[in-house]
C-alpha cells in the first residue's frame, strides 16, 4: 500500500523513502504506508516528512491518509489533471501557510455588544494580516478567527511581527500564529 | 504543535480545548466499528490536521 505525501515538479528527485511517480508532467512524492493502524504519531512522522520535502521544493501536499494499493493506481489518481496540477504548483510557488487563529481570553458573557466587539477585532485582525499574504482562505470554526495565509518565504517574519503587534493592541484576545506549514489550504482549486 | 508556534500567548489555554477534542477522535476512532474503519480513519485524520493548525 502507498501513502501519497505530496504533488512536485516533474524534475523532483526525493530521497528514499520517498519516490517520485512521475505521470502527465507532475512527480507524486509516495511512500510505502505503515504497516497496522495509523496513529498519531504516525500522523506527526508524515507530516515531518511533508515538511522536510517542502524545504528541497515545491510541493502540493496531499491529504493525510491518501493510500492506494500500487503505482498504477497513483498515475490514475493524478491522471488528466497535470495541466491543474502545474497551475497549482505555480500559485504556491515559493510560499509556505501561516495559520492564525483568535479566541478570546475570557468566555463570552452573552453581552451581544461585546460579542459583536470581538467578532469586529477578528475581521479587523484579518484585514491587517491578508495584505501580507499572496493568499488567504478563513474557515468557519468555533474560533473568533480560524485562517491561513499563504506567504512568500521572505514575508514571513513580517506577518508574524505584525501578528505581536495586533496580540499587543488585543489583549482581551488571545492570537496564535503556527507555521510554517505546506500549503495544505491552497492545495486544492478554489 | 507547540514546536510550530511563531507567535503566540504565553497562556495557550485558549486553544486548548483542541487537545481534548483531538483526544476524543483518538479514542472514537479505537472504538470504531470494523465495518467503518475507513471513514472513521478518514475523519479522524481530517480531524487532526485541521485542528492542530
Amino acid at each position: 500500500v502507498i501513502d501519497l505525501l505530496a504533488i512536485a515538479d516533474e524534475t523532483a528527485r526525493p530521497e528514499p523513502p520517498v519516490r517520485a511517480v512521475r505521470s502527465d508532467g507532475i512527480s507524486v512524492l509516495c511512500a510505502d504506508a505503515p504497516a497496522g493502524e495509523l496513529t498519531a504519531d504516525d500522523l506527526w512522522r508524515r507530516e515531518a516528512l511533508v515538511e522536510r520535502l517542502m524545504e528541497s521544493g515545491t510541493l502540493l501536499p496531499v491529504r493525510l491518509n491518501a493510500r492506494v494499493p500500487d503505482e498504477a493506481a497513483v498515475v490514475a489518481a493524478v491522471a488528466g489533471r497535470g495541466e491543474e496540477l502545474r497551475a497549482r504548483l505555480e500559485h504556491v510557488r515559493g510560499a509556505v501557510e501561516l495559520a492564525v487563529r483568535v479566541q478570546p481570553t475570557e468566555p463570552a458573557t452573552g453581552d451581544l455588544r461585546a460579542l459583536a466587539a470581538r467578532v469586529g477585532a477578528a475581521d479587523a485582525i484579518h484585514a491587517a494580516l491578508a495584505p501580507l499574504a499572496r493568499d488567504a482562505v478563513v474557515r468557519p470554526a468555533p474560533d473568533l478567527l480560524r485562517a491561513a495565509y499563504l506567504v512568500d518565504r521572505e514575508r514571513v517574519d513580517a506577518l508574524v511581527a505584525r501578528v505581536r503587534e495586533l496580540q499587543q493592541g488585543h489583549p482581551d484576545l488571545a492570537i496564535l500564529c503556527t507555521g510554517p506549514w505546506p500549503p495544505y489550504s491552497f492545495a486544492e482549486p478554489e | 504543535v507547540r514546536d510550530k508556534v511563531l507567535a503566540g500567548p504565553p497562556d495557550l489555554s485558549p486553544f486548548a480545548a483542541d487537545e481534548r477534542r483531538l483526544g476524543d477522535a483518538l479514542t472514537r476512532r479505537i472504538n470504531a466499528d470494523p465495518d467503518s474503519v475507513e471513514r472513521g480513519l478518514a475523519q479522524l485524520v481530517l480531524t487532526i490536521v485541521e485542528l492542530l493548525r
